[in-house]
C-alpha cells in the first residue's frame, strides 16, 4: 500500500510540478486546486500506464479520488 | 388554455403544491408511492406541453420514444461488443433531434421542427450522459421506466439542473428517514424563499423595470456613435448581467426546491458566482451541472483520447485546443448566431490567458504579491470579464450594429 | 417533530396568509389623499399612468388631464403646470404621457379613467407617432397595464363591438400575453365573441381585485417628484398675467436657454443629444411622410373611449422646431398632409375642438428642443387652456360625437390624399 502511494505522490509532482504535493495524504486535491481537470486526466492515463488498470472517466466520481489515500485505495481495487 | 412555462406564474406553484402535497405526505410518513408519482409527472407535463396547441407535447412523447429506442439498442448491443465506432454512431443519433432544432432557425423556409419542445436540450444532456456510461460499463442495467423517470423529472424538466443518472437513482430507490425529510423541507422551503426573492423580485427588478428602460437608451445611440458604443451600453452590461444571474439562480432553486420535497437531492446550479477569482473557478460557480457536464463528458474524455494517443505532445497546447472546442461547442449550443459563437470563443480565449496566468504565477510565486487587496482585484477583474461576456451573449451588438 | 415542521412551515404559511389579505381581502387602503393627487398630477411616474386609482380620485378633485407623451416633461417656466400654479387657474393639469406613448397606450389609459365620464381632457398629439410601421410592439409592452387591460376585457360587452375587436386583435398582434386565461379572453374579443362566463368571473374576482389592491397599495408609493421643478418655474414670471408681455418673457429665456447653437434648440438637450452627432441628422428626413401608419386606427381607438364616456376633449397638433424641419430636410408637406388628416378624421365624427400649433404665423421658439412643444409653444397653447380650463365639465353640446368604424380599417390607415 505504502509502494502505491510513493508511486502515486510521484505521479501527482510530476503531473503538477509542485514538490509539496502528496505531503499530507489527506489533503483535498481539487479543492486546493492542485488537480484541475488538465491534470486529472494526465493522472489518470499514467496512473493506466504504470498500474495497467482501466479508469473510465465516468467512473471518476471526484469525491472518490480526492486524497491521496482515497487514489491509492481506489488503484489497489482496481489492480 | 396555453402551454405553462414552469415556475413562471403563480398558477404554476398553485398546481405544483397540490399535485406535490401528496408525495409529501407519503415521504413524511416513509412512503413512496410510484403510482401516483408517475401521475403527478404526467399531470405536469400536460401542462407544460399539452396547452393550447399540442404540437409540444407531440414531440416530446416522439423524442422520448427514440431516445429510449437508442439507449436500448446500444444497453444491448454493448453487452456483447464494445466498437468504438458503434458508440460514436449512437451518440450523435442521440444529439440529431438536438441538432435539427437548433438549426432550424438558420433555415429560410423554416420549419417547426419535428423535436422542438421546452426543454430538449436538458434531456439531450441526460440521454446522452447515459449513452457514454453504458459504455465505460459503469451503467450495466437500466430499465425502460427507470430511464423516463429520471429523463422526464419534471422539478428539472424545462431548464435543468442536469442530475447524473446514478446519482439520481440512488435517490429515488431510497425513502429518506423522517431527519433526513425534514432536512430536505427546510431546505427546500429555504431554497423556494431564495428562489423567489432571486426570480420575482430581483429578477424583476433588472429584467423587468431596468432593462427595457437601458436597452431603449443604449439603442438610441445606434448610428449616431462609432459602433453605437456609450456609456449605456456599460449600464446594459451589469443591468442584464444580474437580470440573467437572478433569473437563471433563481429558477434553479426552484427546481433544487421542489426535488427536495419528492426527496431528490438535485444537485445546485450556482454557488456564488460573482465571487469568483478567476476564470475557471467562475465555470466551477456559474450554471454548474451544464459545465460539469461538458467538463465530464466532452473535454475530460477529449484530453484523455488526446493524451492516450500521443496525438498531441505539449499539455499547454493539449489544454488550449481543449477549451477551444470545448467552448466552441458551448457557443454552438446556445443558438447559431455570431454572438452566441463568438461568447464561446471570448470565453476560450479568457481561460487560455487564466491558464497563461497560473503558470506564470506559479513560477514566479515569491515576486507576486498576494493579499486582500490582489483578491479583490482579481474578483474585481472576473467580475468585469463575466459581465462583458454576457453583454456578448446577449445580442445587444447584433440590434445595435446589424439588425 | 411538529415543532420543528411550524419552524420550516410556519413562516411561508403566515407569509401567504398576509399575501392573501394584502391582495384579495376588500379592504379600501386609503392611500391616495389628495397630496399625493397633487404631486401625481405632475410627476409623470409610470406607475400614475398604468395604474387607475390616482387618476379617479384627480378626476373627483379639481384637474383636467393633459395627455400626451415626452413634450409634457418639458417643464420650462410657460408649462402649463407651471402657469396653472401661477395664475392661478381654477383647475390645474393632470399630466399624462411618457417617452413612448402613443395612441394605443393613451386609449387604454382613458379606458381606464371611469370617472372621467362626462369632463374635460386635453390631448396632444405628435406627428411622429404616426410612422410607416406604428408603435414598437416593445414600446407598447412596456407601458401596458395589466390592470387596464383586465378593466377593458371585463367592459368588452359594452361599447362599441368594432372598436373592442379592433383593440383585442391589436393588444394581440403586438405580441402580449398576460397570462392563458387572459389572452383567450382577448382572442375571443377579437372574433366578435362575449367572453365565457368562467373567464369574467375568474379575471373579475382573482386578477383584477388583486391588481386593484395592488395599485391602491403601491401606485402612488413615493413617486418621481416634479413639484419643486413647478415651483420653481413658475417662481420665474411675473405676477400680472399679460400674453405680450409673456410672449417676449418666454422668447428672451429661450433665447439664452439656445446660445449653443443657431437652431433654437436648447442648450441642454443640444448638449447630451445632438452635438456629437448633428450632421448624421443633415437631409435625413427628406422621405418622412405621416400620413400612412396603422397609428390612425389606434388613434381612432383613443377617440371611442373619449366618446364612450362623452369626454369633452381639445385636441392639440404639436409643433415641431421649424429649423429641425428645414435641417433634417423634411418637406412642408409632410406636416400640412398629416394635419390635413388627422382634422378630417377628428372632425368628422365631431371633435371639432383642434388647437394646431404646427402651422403657425412666427413659429421662433416655438419648441423647446426637436420635436417636442415648449416656451413659446406652451404659452400659445396657454392660452387656449385659460378659458377651457375655467369648468372641467364638458359641455353636451360638445361630446354629440358621430363615430364611424371606417377609421378603424387598414383602408383608412394606408390613405394618403384625404379628398376634403
Amino acid at each position: 500500500m505504502d509502494d502505491i502511494k510513493e508511486k502515486i505522490v510521484g505521479i501527482l509532482q510530476d503531473v503538477t510540478g509542485l514538490d509539496n504535493v502528496g505531503q499530507d495524504a489527506d489533503q483535498d486535491l481539487f479543492k486546493d486546486g492542485v488537480l484541475d481537470s488538465m491534470a486529472t486526466v494526465e493522472v489518470l492515463v499514467t496512473l493506466q500506464d504504470d498500474f495497467g488498470i482501466q479508469v473510465p472517466v465516468s467512473e471518476f466520481d471526484r469525491s472518490q479520488w480526492s486524497t491521496v489515500n482515497k487514489i491509492a485505495q481506489r488503484v489497489q481495487e482496481l489492480e | 388554455m396555453n402551454n405553462i412555462t414552469p415556475y413562471s406564474s403563480p398558477h404554476y406553484f398553485i398546481y405544483l403544491m397540490l399535485l406535490l402535497l401528496p408525495i409529501m405526505i407519503g415521504l413524511w410518513f416513509g412512503k413512496r408511492f410510484r403510482v401516483y408519482d408517475f401521475i403527478a409527472t404526467v399531470i405536469i407535463l400536460i401542462i407544460t406541453f399539452f396547452g393550447g396547441n399540442m404540437s409540444q407535447g407531440i414531440s416530446l412523447i416522439f423524442y422520448v420514444l427514440y431516445e429510449m429506442l437508442l439507449v436500448f439498442t446500444y444497453l444491448s448491443y454493448r453487452k456483447k461488443h464494445n466498437n468504438f465506432w458503434i458508440f460514436t454512431s449512437y451518440v450523435v443519433l442521440a444529439i440529431i433531434p438536438l441538432v435539427f432544432v437548433k438549426l432550424d432557425p438558420l433555415l429560410k423556409n423554416q420549419t417547426i421542427s419535428l423535436f422542438a419542445f421546452l426543454g430538449i436540450s436538458y434531456l439531450t444532456f441526460k440521454a446522452v450522459e447515459i449513452i457514454m456510461e453504458i459504455r465505460d460499463g459503469v451503467i450495466k442495467d437500466i430499465k425502460p421506466y427507470e430511464f423516463v423517470r429520471f429523463l422526464l423529472f419534471f422539478p428539472t424538466i424545462s431548464s435543468g439542473p442536469i442530475d447524473r443518472f446514478r446519482r439520481f437513482q440512488k435517490d429515488v430507490m431510497n425513502v429518506p428517514s423522517r431527519d433526513e425529510y425534514v432536512e430536505l423541507l427546510h431546505s427546500g422551503v429555504n431554497r423556494l424563499m431564495q428562489g423567489l426573492l432571486y426570480k420575482f423580485i430581483i429578477g424583476y427588478f433588472f429584467g423587468t423595470l431596468l432593462l427595457p428602460k437601458v436597452q431603449i437608451l443604449t439603442l438610441s445611440y445606434k448610428g449616431q456613435t462609432p459602433l453605437g458604443l456609450s456609456w449605456a451600453l456599460v449600464a446594459y452590461m451589469y443591468v442584464y448581467s444580474m437580470y440573467l444571474f437572478f433569473d437563471f439562480a433563481g429558477y434553479s432553486l426552484f427546481a433544487v426546491a421542489i426535488s427536495n420535497f419528492m426527496g431528490v437531492k438535485t444537485p445546485m446550479n450556482f454557488r456564488a458566482p460573482f465571487k469568483s477569482h478567476n476564470i475557471k473557478d467562475f465555470w466551477n460557480r456559474w450554471h454548474i451541472t451544464l459545465s460539469f457536464w461538458f467538463r465530464d463528458f466532452i473535454y475530460m474524455r477529449l484530453m484523455f483520447t488526446v493524451i492516450k494517443h500521443k496525438w498531441l505532445k505539449n499539455r499547454v497546447t493539449i489544454a488550449n485546443v481543449g477549451y477551444i472546442t470545448l467552448f466552441l461547442i458551448m457557443g454552438f449550443w446556445h443558438g447559431e448566431t455570431w454572438y452566441y459563437i463568438v461568447y464561446g470563443i471570448f470565453h476560450a480565449c479568457a481561460m487560455i490567458t487564466n491558464d497563461a496566468w497560473l503558470r506564470y504565477k506559479k513560477k514566479h510565486r515569491k515576486q507576486i504579491p498576494s493579499n486582500k487587496f490582489t483578491e479583490a482585484f482579481a474578483i474585481f477583474l472576473t467580475f468585469n470579464v463575466v459581465c462583458f461576456s454576457f453583454m456578448i451573449f446577449s445580442g445587444i451588438l447584433d440590434k445595435l450594429w446589424f439588425v | 417533530m411538529k415543532k420543528k415542521l411550524w419552524m420550516i412551515f410556519g413562516p411561508v404559511i403566515v407569509a401567504i396568509a398576509a399575501l392573501l389579505i394584502l391582495l384579495w381581502a376588500p379592504i379600501n387602503f386609503k392611500t391616495v389623499t389628495p397630496q399625493k393627487v397633487r404631486q401625481a398630477a405632475t410627476s409623470l411616474d409610470i406607475r400614475v399612468l398604468k395604474g387607475e386609482s390616482v387618476k379617479n380620485a384627480a378626476e373627483k378633485e379639481n384637474y383636467i388631464p393633459i395627455i400626451g407623451s415626452s413634450e409634457l416633461s418639458r417643464m420650462d417656466p410657460f408649462h402649463p403646470s407651471s402657469m396653472a400654479q401661477k395664475y392661478h387657474w381654477k383647475n390645474k393639469p393632470f399630466l399624462q404621457g411618457n417617452p413612448g406613448t402613443a395612441s394605443l397606450t393613451q386609449a387604454m389609459n382613458v379606458g381606464g379613467m371611469s370617472n372621467l365620464k362626462g369632463n374635460k381632457a386635453v390631448f396632444i398629439i405628435s406627428p411622429q407617432w404616426f410612422s410607416k410601421s406604428g408603435v414598437q410592439a416593445d414600446a407598447f409592452k412596456y407601458f401596458l397595464s395589466p390592470l387596464q387591460l383586465t378593466g377593458f376585457i371585463l367592459k368588452s360587452n359594452t361599447g362599441d363591438k368594432a372598436m373592442n375587436k379592433y383593440v383585442a386583435g391589436r393588444i394581440l398582434d403586438l405580441g402580449v400575453s398576460k397570462g392563458p386565461i387572459e389572452d383567450d379572453a382577448l382572442e375571443r374579443i377579437s372574433e366578435g365573441k362575449q367572453i365565457t362566463s368562467f373567464q369574467r368571473f375568474y379575471i373579475e374576482t382573482f386578477v383584477r381585485s388583486s391588481l386593484q389592491s395592488q395599485d391602491n397599495l403601491f401606485g402612488s408609493l413615493s413617486m418621481n417628484d416634479h413639484e419643486n421643478m413647478i415651483n420653481d418655474a413658475a417662481s420665474k414670471l411675473p405676477d400680472n398675467y399679460n400674453y405680450k408681455d409673456l410672449n417676449k418673457l418666454a422668447t428672451k429665456m429661450a433665447k439664452h436657454n439656445s446660445r449653443d447653437n443657431d437652431m433654437q434648440i436648447g442648450d441642454s438637450f443640444y448638449k447630451r443629444q445632438l452635438r456629437k452627432r448633428i450632421r448624421t441628422y443633415k437631409n435625413t428626413h427628406r422621405h418622412v411622410k405621416y400620413t400612412s401608419s396603422p397609428e390612425y386606427n389606434d388613434f381612432q381607438a383613443l377617440l371611442y373611449m373619449f366618446a364612450r364616456n362623452k369626454v369633452e376633449v381639445m385636441f392639440v397638433i404639436q409643433p415641431i422646431n421649424p429649423h429641425w424641419v428645414k435641417y433634417t430636410g423634411m418637406p412642408k408637406s409632410s406636416i400640412t398632409n398629416f394635419d390635413k388628416k388627422i382634422k378630417y378624421q377628428l372632425r368628422t365624427q365631431g371633435f371639432n375642438n383642434i388647437v394646431d400649433l404646427s402651422n403657425v404665423k412666427n413659429s421662433n421658439y416655438i419648441a423647446e428642443d426637436t420635436i417636442h412643444m415648449g416656451w413659446r409653444g406652451w404659452l400659445m397653447l396657454d392660452h387656449h387652456l385659460k378659458g377651457y380650463y375655467k369648468d372641467k365639465k364638458a359641455n353636451p353640446e360638445n361630446t354629440q360625437y358621430k363615430m364611424d368604424d371606417y377609421f378603424l380599417s387598414n383602408e383608412w390607415a394606408q390613405t394618403k390624399n384625404v379628398t376634403k
